[in-house]
């Protein structure tokens, strides 16, 4: 017979021993996979039959969200399956029986592991199916997109034979179920969680790094399985790029090669017992020990000495505990007492690990003349900058003299700020006077600790030959406005800036206005609107904007939103003004009106609020918010109007009624007239009508004509009494 | 032809066998005893390939056999513990069996559990112990391979079922030229069905014989000489190879090994009174020999 790498017989048998494993998740699978589209289905036309809020905005439906399934399937079940199979291996009838067969250790290792993932991916396939064609079968509720189908598919493969070599590999090197668990999940953990503290640390003691972004290897997310298990909760891109899949890949050989190695060299006899020898038993105790405690040395470098004796005490019952539970004998805790020292020693490896590191990264201070190009590769500091433009604009390699010369100085000088104070500065007002006595005298009122924002910061990545260091540098408005400036010239920056990413079809939203699947063409064009205003704007407008966020509410700007990824992780969010991006802001405002006017039921509940509120049970309330500028079109007004439901009973029924039938006739007035906007003077009503048969939320705008009297309809100034009705 | 040469098994900081040198012939049935933890388990599965000698090797025709798919397709071990999927029936095994093994005999395998009666559609774990024993017996049976283990398979077999697997055992040895090896505490079953016999004690062989010159050269004598209630002892009769000697007045009662005839030569001419040659069981020989090397346990 010759010495085959596969046996059918071996991998049958694999099958048939997770046949009942497979069959059940496959069920649970399938459920959760149709289940929540329809439930989806059920609740929205819940929603449109009670309300005249039909509004549903299909969201990008791209892997995650269409499959949702596979990253349970490969988290939960590939471990699942895999331990069952190999940890039969653990019982000495089950291992005599299999070295007996004329089959190399080898063909059974691999027949094996054909059996665990054959049954993945077969399930993979069924859920990842089931959840494509139940949205194919219901556009309007799922906009499907497969963009990014073919590495997400591979990132989940990979990572499940990664999970599946994993386990095999801790249970190649054990001989009970929990010391196979406990060494799995520590072959899984314990690498990152190490490299997670230390980093950290150094970040901690060295605020001007970047954590792990830019150097996404040593950060958790770059472990497939820590990435998806994250995505669960908050879409991740390290699963979009090619860093993490070849990461997988590389992984996933060493581990497999180490499995079949492991597998190999394990002795029959071993079967039962925690680990084959005293060596491997001690290296998991130690691993298991070193987690805890390094925690607890990390927090008594922090200052926090009492919890971090706690977690060394924490640490010691893990190692004891271990020792007991896995071999049950209670004379192993005298023998195992030494191997203590182990753990003592590896600990201050890590304290010097953390020193050394923070070292190196504040010993980095450039010289403007050795820097090749700078990368302005994220503005930080605005939560609407998080994506676009970064994703653009961190592409563009900057070399211009002065834009090095400004970010290397100014990374100097935050540099020794940062030695001198010990914090940077997000400083309270208590300390500014202190701040200046210190600061150097170049830098006199470098950061002006008020309530307007005057700083930011952003990441900078410094090309230096063949190196490049990312730090944080953090710049007052002026200094970015020179960076601006600069940039402006750059045609490549402008582009990236100005140029907005393509959308994913049918993902289109504004926040604070209801629309939905009918809108999304007409919002695609609005975009192309936008673009052009963009363009028109100019660059040191739109970046400003993009940097520094808009102020105002709802009735003089508005965000668009839409997905530029298949995948729904990169979400553009637009903040459009009514004073810098009219037409846009116009058109926006004509949907909104359009849609409004156009639902006919909505308008009759609003022209019957003065009569309906007299039912016990209904109830109204709105809130309005009017952007007015004065004549000279200069000055701007921020107005509000504000009311609450009351019973015809309350004090303030009557007023509140005069202010309703005062809203009613500019809407009516604004219908029949056919009111044009006018990024001048416009009202955001958001209104809330209950009847005895329905309810009407709704968000929209109104034109306001010249001449209205705001007063008169008690508006006021934004920022005044709330309770304030019309007279 | 599977031979061990100075074959060594370490478990932990134990010698399980040490420099064990023994043959196994094709078509013969071979017996292994021995004291408890003497290692005949730990020499099966080296023999089988279950386990990687520390020291020496275990051959097949002169090639190892651990990790040797070739040779372990020759091969069946019925070990001890037995293994089953849980809630498989004697078909589930028998069809694991006919993937795994490419010389499994369907039709052998109905008819040995025809002819033992056992229920082939019935789980495996509602059988008894020795049902369960005789299921993995006939389904090793029906792989056909040239050489099948039995680790104290038949321990746990009555009387009537062990006579007909003895008789199934023979047939394979003699139709197919097989070879059998069958550890055992019952020396009266090795007695019946072996040709060789090999005893083991703390990991060591003590002696690899067939069964024929066992009995020929292991025997009892009972001497007497005239007149001399003096004393003498072993020293006597040097010459003869002495295992046990027991004196009461001027009865010597002696458990000899070497050639009986020129024993009974040597032991005529110094004419005794009393010269009796009386034949040792398989049960005495082992008893005896275990008790030379310290092995026994006496009431106090």
């Amino acid at each position: 017979m010759k010495n085959k790498l596969f046996s059918r017989g071996i991998y049958t048998e694999g099958l048939r021993r997770l046949r009942v494993f497979g069959l059940i998740l496959a069920a649970v699978g399938l459920l959760a996979e149709i289940a929540p589209p329809m439930v989806i289905k059920m609740e929205a036309a819940k929603y449109a039959a009670n309300s005249l809020n039909d509004s549903y905005i299909p969201g990008a439906s791209g892997f995650f969200a269409t499959c949702y399934v596979l990253p349970a399937i490969v988290l939960l079940v590939v471990p699942l399956m895999t331990l069952v199979l190999f940890s039969s291996f653990n019982r000495r009838a089950y291992c005599d029986f299999c070295h007996s067969l004329p089959y190399t250790r080898s063909c059974i290792f691999i027949s094996n592991v054909a059996a665990v993932m054959t049954w993945v991916l077969g399930l993979m396939v069924l859920c990842g199916a089931s959840g494509i064609l139940i949205r194919i079968a219901m556009p309007e509720f799922f906009a499907l997109s497969f963009t990014g189908y073919g590495m997400y598919i591979l990132t989940e493969i990979l990572t499940a034979l990664y999970v599946c070599f994993t386990v095999t590999l801790a249970a190649s090197l054990t001989g009970t179920v929990f010391s196979n668990i406990t060494l799995a999940a520590l072959i899984f953990s314990f690498p990152r969680i190490m490299v997670w503290l230390v980093t950290q640390q150094i970040n901690e003691n060295m605020p001007l790094l970047c954590g792990n972004l830019y150097t996404p290897i040593l950060s958790p997310r770059y472990n497939p399985v820590v990435a998806l298990f994250y995505n669960t909760f908050d879409s991740d891109r390290t699963l979009n790029d090619w860093g993490p899949i070849i990461y997988a890949a590389v992984i996933c050989v060493l581990y497999a090669g180490l499995s079949l190695f492991f597998f190999n060299r394990r002795k029959s006899e071993t079967a039962g017992q925690p680990a084959p020898g005293r060596i491997t038993q001690a290296v998991v105790r130690i691993a298991l020990t070193m987690i805890p405690s390094a925690f607890g040395t990390v927090l008594i470098i922090n200052g926090e000495t009492a919890l971090g004796i706690v977690m060394y005490i924490l640490a010691l019952i893990a190692y004891f505990a271990y020792e007991i539970l896995s071999t049950l004998k209670w004379k192993n805790l005298l023998r195992s007492l030494p191997a203590i020292a182990a753990v003592v020693v590896l600990n201050f490896v890590l304290v010097g690990a953390i020193f050394a590191g923070t070292y190196f990264a504040k010993s980095y201070r450039p010289d403007a003349d050795s820097i090749d190009s700078v990368r302005i590769v994220d503005l930080t500091d605005n939560s609407n900058t998080e994506n676009y433009p970064n994703n653009a604009i961190s592409k563009v390699k900057i070399t211009d003299r002065s834009v090095i010369e400004l970010v290397t100085t100014t990374l100097n000088n935050n540099l020794e700020y940062y030695e001198k104070r010990g914090f940077l500065p997000y400083v309270d007002p208590d300390d500014y006077e202190n701040f200046k006595s210190i600061t150097s005298s170049a830098y006199p009122d470098r950061y002006v600790n008020n309530n307007e924002k005057t700083f930011t910061e952003i990441t900078v990545a410094f090309r230096e030959g063949a190196v490049t260091r990312y730090r944080k540098i953090i710049l007052t408005k002026d200094e970015f406005n020179i960076i601006t400036e600069h940039l402006s010239k750059n045609e490549s920056y402008r582009n990236a800036v100005m140029t907005l990413p393509e959308p994913v079809n049918g993902t289109f939203g504004l926040y604070g206005i209801d629309t939905d699947s009918d809108d999304q063409d007409e919002l695609e064009e609005i975009l192309e609107t936008l673009q052009d205003e963009i363009f028109d704007v100019g660059f040191e407008k739109w970046y400003t904007r993009l940097v520094f966020g808009a102020t105002g509410g709802y009735s003089d700007s508005i965000t668009m939103y839409y997905s530029a990824d298949a995948s729904g992780t990169y979400e553009v969010r637009l903040t459009v003004t009514a004073d810098e991006y009219p037409e846009t802001f116009k058109k926006i405002c004509e949907l909104s009106w359009n849609k409004a006017t156009g639902d006919l039921e909505l308008m009759k509940a609003i022209e019957n609020i003065p009569e309906g509120s007299k039912s016990e049970s209904a109830s109204c309330w709105w809130n309005i918010y009017a952007y007015v500028k004065d004549g000279s079109g200069e000055e701007a007004q921020h107005l509000w109007l504000y009311s609450y439901s009351t019973s015809t009973e309350d004090e303030y029924y009557d007023k509140q009624m005069n202010s309703a039938e005062t809203l009613i006739k500019l809407i009516d007035d604004a219908a029949v007239n056919e009111t044009e906007f006018s990024a001048d003077s416009v009202a955001y009503f958001e209104m809330n009508v209950e009847t005895d048969e329905n309810s009407y939320f709704r968000c929209f705008y109104v034109p306001v004509p010249k001449g209205f009297d705001f007063e008169e309809a008690g508006f006021t100034e934004e920022g005044d009494d709330m309770y304030y009705y019309a007279d | 032809m599977i031979t061990a040469e100075n074959l060594t098994k370490k478990f932990s900081d134990m010698t399980a066998l040490d420099s064990i040198n023994c043959a196994i012939e094709k078509g013969c049935i071979y017996g292994m005893v021995g004291s408890n933890g003497s290692g005949k388990s730990t020499l099966l599965r080296l023999l089988s390939g279950v386990y990687k000698p520390d020291g020496g090797r275990a051959m097949l025709d002169g090639e190892d056999i651990y990790e040797n798919t070739k040779a372990k397709a020759n091969i069946a071990f019925v070990p001890d513990e037995l293994y089953y999927p849980a809630g498989a029936t004697m078909d589930r095994v028998a069809a694991m069996y006919r993937s795994l093994y490419p010389g499994f005999d369907d039709t052998r395998y109905k008819e040995l559990a025809r002819d033992l009666n056992l229920n082939r559609s019935k789980t495996l774990s509602t059988f008894s112990k020795g049902m369960r024993r005789q299921a993995m017996t006939v389904l090793a049976l029906a792989t056909k391979p040239q050489y099948i283990f039995f680790d104290e398979t038949f321990d746990g077999l009555d009387p009537v079922m062990r006579n007909y697997v003895k008789r199934l055992i023979c047939m394979d040895v003699v139709d197919r030229g097989a070879s059998a090896v069958i550890t055992s505490h019952s020396l009266r079953e090795l007695e019946d069905t072996c040709d060789q016999l090999a005893l083991l004690h703390k990991g060591g062989l003590v002696f690899e014989s067939d069964i024929q010159n066992l009995r020929t050269t292991r025997f009892k004598i009972q001497i007497a000489f005239s007149g001399d209630a003096g004393d003498y002892g072993p020293e006597k009769f040097s010459g003869i190879e002495l295992v046990r000697f027991q004196k009461h007045g001027s009865v010597v009662n002696m458990i000899v090994k070497g050639d009986r005839d020129e024993t009974v030569a040597k032991l005529s001419a110094m004419n005794p009174v009393i010269l009796d040659v009386l034949p040792l069981t398989l049960e005495e020989v082992f008893t005896y020999e275990m008790e030379a090397l310290g092995y026994s346990f006496e009431l106090d």
